[in-house]
This record gives structure tokens, sequence and C-alpha cells, in this order.
């Protein structure tokens, strides 16, 4: 059997150092995503030749002395809501018309193209992005790879599965109110959702304009700020794409949190009712790590972090309600039954209420401004909170309308658009991975890298894998 | 113009009115879902007319700009 890199960081050195090849990791990623379809059914479309041509060019460039950087020759799956000129995109829908794929990569996988990546597959998500999966639909339902029998969350459910499950390193997720963040903790990886502009969503189905990020889900914080790395850009092809330079996003990991403050906004994210304790007392313990490696931890306050929940809920169903009311009423029995049920909400909110949603968002932007402080005056570098208020739950007897009354902790950062990521930070009592969030000023991702990897130096709660990844090595 | 507000209508009524202005069709068992989350989605915009933002300027940006 051999033996594979866990990371994308290991495999870079790896491919440089001779010790394996392009062409036979994807081989062995391949053989890993279509031995795991039955179980873990991370893919919508798996794309051998691509993936292996892409290999072979890899190889070929490295012979030839050709470095495009650190995802040269790695395999790369994308969710199957984002363009791919060689491969159709479904949104894990019957709705979308086919025709709306024929078209050039989105700019994201250009990017990723570009640098060297391997596109090996399509992955699997919520219809649209949003909602339930519903079996009559005809669609794999991805499952979680720490217990087959529970949800690896949404919407980037494929992602989740495939990186968790150890058949990609890294793979791109979308996100609108914790699609990226909500799979990593259920999957036990780690995703980051990055400042709002800061990459191009071009190319990608939308579900809300004004919420809507793409942004990479691997095993640990590294690999994403590598792969963000490449994301990262303005693009004039996204009306919200910002033209800021990008910086270094590994330039900060030094492994210390020598001077590093954390602010902890107690209210709320630590006493929601829905808060398992199992999962607070997780990411406590996380927090007391970071202070005896030598972190200091303020407790802060952003005192309309509920009312931000509802106004990026609004604005959501609202936006997405304008894209899919035509569909909704001329094919609605081709949506999936939870999705239906989802996009139908929108139409119950008035533009009163969607402006004043956005009257909010200003709101709740001065008060994480003040929660961070002047960095110069004792403010902090992060804010730390959970990332799901529970595990995975499991996919027989879950309501999803009983969600519709618990809190959540990623969607208002969505809503004020601050990089925000999920690292692991251990399991429950059923040994289900629990989730811990970083919350970084606006276009501070390598400050949110530099604490969740100095967390991954005196943790390994990201390298810990499932037994279903050992399974699924080829033979 | 009255001076008074009519009498809050129940959810059902409130639900086949949307339903009938906006020509959605839905199931009776998606009809009857929307009766009983209705109660909640006025929950959530109520919960946005805050004092605060009385008098505060929307996050929406249209720049006068024939490049975007």
């Amino acid at each position: 059997m051999p033996e594979l890199p866990l990371t994308i960081a290991e495999a870079a050195e790896w491919l440089r150092s001779g010790r394996i090849t392009s062409v036979g990791l994807t081989e062995a990623q391949l053989a890993r995503a279509h031995a795991t379809q039955d179980t873990l059914a991370a893919f919508i479309h798996i794309m051998d030749d691509v993936a292996l041509a892409g290999a072979r060019q890899a190889d070929a460039d490295f012979a030839a002395g050709v470095d495009r950087g650190p995802l040269q020759g790695i395999p790369i799956g994308v969710k199957d809501i984002i363009a791919t000129k060689d491969a159709p995109t479904t949104a894990n829908s019957r709705v979308l018309d086919p025709a709306w794929g024929d078209r050039d990569d989105a700019t994201v996988v250009k990017k990723l193209r570009a640098a060297g990546a391997v596109i090996i597959g399509k992955l699997g998500l919520a219809e649209y992005a949003l909602g339930w999966p519903d079996p009559d639909t005809g669609f794999r339902i991805p499952k979680n790879p720490w217990d087959l029998t529970r949800s690896p969350s949404g919407s980037s459910s494929g992602t989740g599965a495939a990186v968790g499950g150890g058949v990609i390193l890294g793979g791109l997720g979308t996100c609108t109110g914790g699609s990226i963040r909500g799979p990593a903790a259920f999957c036990g990886i780690s995703g980051m959702k990055q400042t709002f502009g800061r990459v191009s969503k071009e190319g990608c189905v939308p579900l809300g304009y004004s919420l809507d990020h793409i942004g990479p889900m691997a095993r640990s914080a590294r690999d994403c700020a590598i792969m963000l790395q490449v994301l990262a850009g303005y693009d004039p092809l996204d009306l919200c794409s910002v033209d800021l330079p990008v910086p270094d996003m590994t330039g900060l990991m030094t492994g210390s949190f020598e001077g590093v403050r954390i602010g902890v906004p107690r209210d709320f994210f630590f006493t929601a009712p829905n808060l398992d304790p199992g999962v607070k007392a997780a990411v406590e313990a996380a927090l007391d790590a970071m202070v005896a490696a030598g972190a200091t931890v303020v407790d802060v306050s952003i005192p309309h972090a509920e009312a931000a929940g509802h106004a990026q809920r609004i604005t959501m169903v609202s936006e997405a309600y304008a894209y899919h009311e035509p569909d909704l009423k001329a094919k609605p029995e081709l949506y999936g039954k939870y999705t239906r049920r989802s996009f139908q909400l929108g139409a119950f909110y008035t533009a009163a209420d969607y402006v004043q949603a956005q009257r909010l968002r200003p709101l709740v932007r001065q008060e994480c401004a003040a929660a961070f402080g002047d960095t110069a005056t004792g403010g902090v570098d992060v804010l730390v909170t959970p990332t799901m208020p529970m595990t995975a739950p499991t996919f027989e007897g879950y309501d999803p309308d009983g969600m519709l009354r618990s809190a959540g902790f990623t969607s208002i950062w969505n809503l004020t658009g601050l990089p925000a990521m999920s690292i692991p930070c251990g399991f429950s009592s059923g040994g289900m991975p629990i989730g811990m969030q970083l919350v970084g000023r606006p276009f501070d991702e390598p400050t949110v890298f530099k604490i969740g990897d100095a967390y991954q130096q005196i943790t390994d709660w990201h390298l810990t894998v499932p037994p279903i990844a050992k399974e699924a090595q080829p033979a | 113009m009255s001076d008074t507000a009519p009498d809050a209508l129940d959810a059902a009524t409130q639900v086949d009115m949307v339903l009938a202005r906006t020509g959605l069709p839905v199931t009776p068992e998606e009809r009857e879902r929307l009766i009983r989350i209705y109660p909640l989605i006025e929950e959530w915009t109520s919960a946005l007319r805050l004092p605060e933002t009385r008098y505060a300027e929307p996050a929406l940006i249209y720049p006068a700009a024939f490049d975007r």
C-alpha cells in the first residue's frame, strides 16, 4: 500500500524531492474517489482523464524545471456549483439549465490551473447551496467520513466529506452563511471564508449575491493559506471584487502565540441555549491551550450578534428568491423538497425587510470594530467562537425546520464580510469532530492563518483521520 | 385614512394573501408549513426594527460608473 501525504504542504515537498509524482498521487486519489462513491459519495463527477492529463503536465513541468508554486501537481476538487470548461456543472439540481455550464472555467478554477493544480472532479453539495438533501432528486448524498449515518453539514458537503475522508488534500467550497466552516467543523478539517471581495465569485451559481464567497477547504490552516494565496486577487468580472494587494498568506506564521491577543464574545456565542456543552468545553479547552502557549484572552461584546443572524437569513433568502422565482413558478417539482421550502420563504419578506437588514449591517460592523479595538492600544488580533453549536446530526430523524429556531455562529461573518476560519479543536464523547472559529479584521487573513497554524503546531486534531480514510487506501 | 390599524390577520390569511399576490405554487403540505412558521418570519423581521438603525444608511452601494 503506497504511503500518501496528509497535507498539501507535505505533498508539495514530496513532489519536489521525487518521493512521489503528480501522476502517482493523482492515480491514488482517483482510486480513492471511485472506491468511496458508494459510501462517502463525495463526488458528482470524477474527472479521470482531465486529472491525469493535468498530472502528466505537472510532472513534465517539474522535469523541465518549471515550478508554478506549492499547488503544482496537487489534485484539487471543485464544488459542483463552480463552472469548469471540461465538466458539467449541476449545482446538484435538476433545475439548473445544463447550458449554463457551457462556458469557460470560473475565475478561481483558471487560477488553480494556472498554478499547476490538478482538477480531479466536481464535488457534491446541498442543492443550489441551500437546504437539506432530498434523496428523491436522484443525486448522491455526501456522508460524514466519521460516521456515515451523519451529515457532513452543508452546503459544501462533498468537499468536507472528500477532504475529511482522505480522498483529496484540498477542495473549493462556497459559503453564504457557513457552508465552508460548517462542513469543516463536522468533518474535522480546516476551512476558510476569507474577507468578502478577496476572491472572485465569477463563474459560481449565486445564492445570496452580497453574502457569497468561494474559499479553500483542506486539512490544515497552512494548506488553506496556500490555496487562498492562489485564489485571491482582484477580478473585474466580479462586481464585488476588491482591488487590493494580496498579502503573503503564510507570511506571519511563526508557530508562536507570544503577543497574540484573542477576543472572546461570550454573550450569545457561548451562551446560546442550543450550544452543546461538549462543544463549549472543547473551545474553552482550546482557549486554555492558547493561553498556556502565550496568548492573552480578553472578553469582548457584539451586542446585536443574534439580530445579525436574522439579517443574514433575510438577505440570503431574499436574494436567492429573486434568482429562483421564475423556476419556483415554472418547474417547482424539479427542486428537492427541502430546497424548494427554503426558497419559498423569500416570498414573505418585503422590500422594507430587505433594506432594514442592510441597515443592520453597518451597525454590526461598528460593533465588530469596537470588539476588535485598536491594536495600538490593546485591541485583539482575532475573535474566537465555536463554529457550530453542535456536532454532526444523524440523517435519520433530522428536522430541518427545527434548525430555524437555533442560533448559528457563522452567518454573522458573511453579513459583515469578515474573514473567518474553522479549525478542528477536539472530539465529542461520541467521537465526532468539533470546530473552533477564528475571525479576523477585514482583509487580515494572514493573522487568522498565523493563529490557526500556531494552534495546529501545539495540537494534532487536524491530523487525526477517520477509519474510512485508511480503508480507502488503494491496494 | 383610518386612525386605527386593521386587526391583525391570522397566519393562514397572511400566507394565502402572499401566495395569491406572488403566484407562487405550493403543495397543501407546504402551505401548512408556511402557516406554521409564519409567526417566526414575523419575529425575525420585527427583530430588525432596532432603534439604533432608525436613521442608519443601508449597506447598498451603486457605483455610477460605466465599467462596474
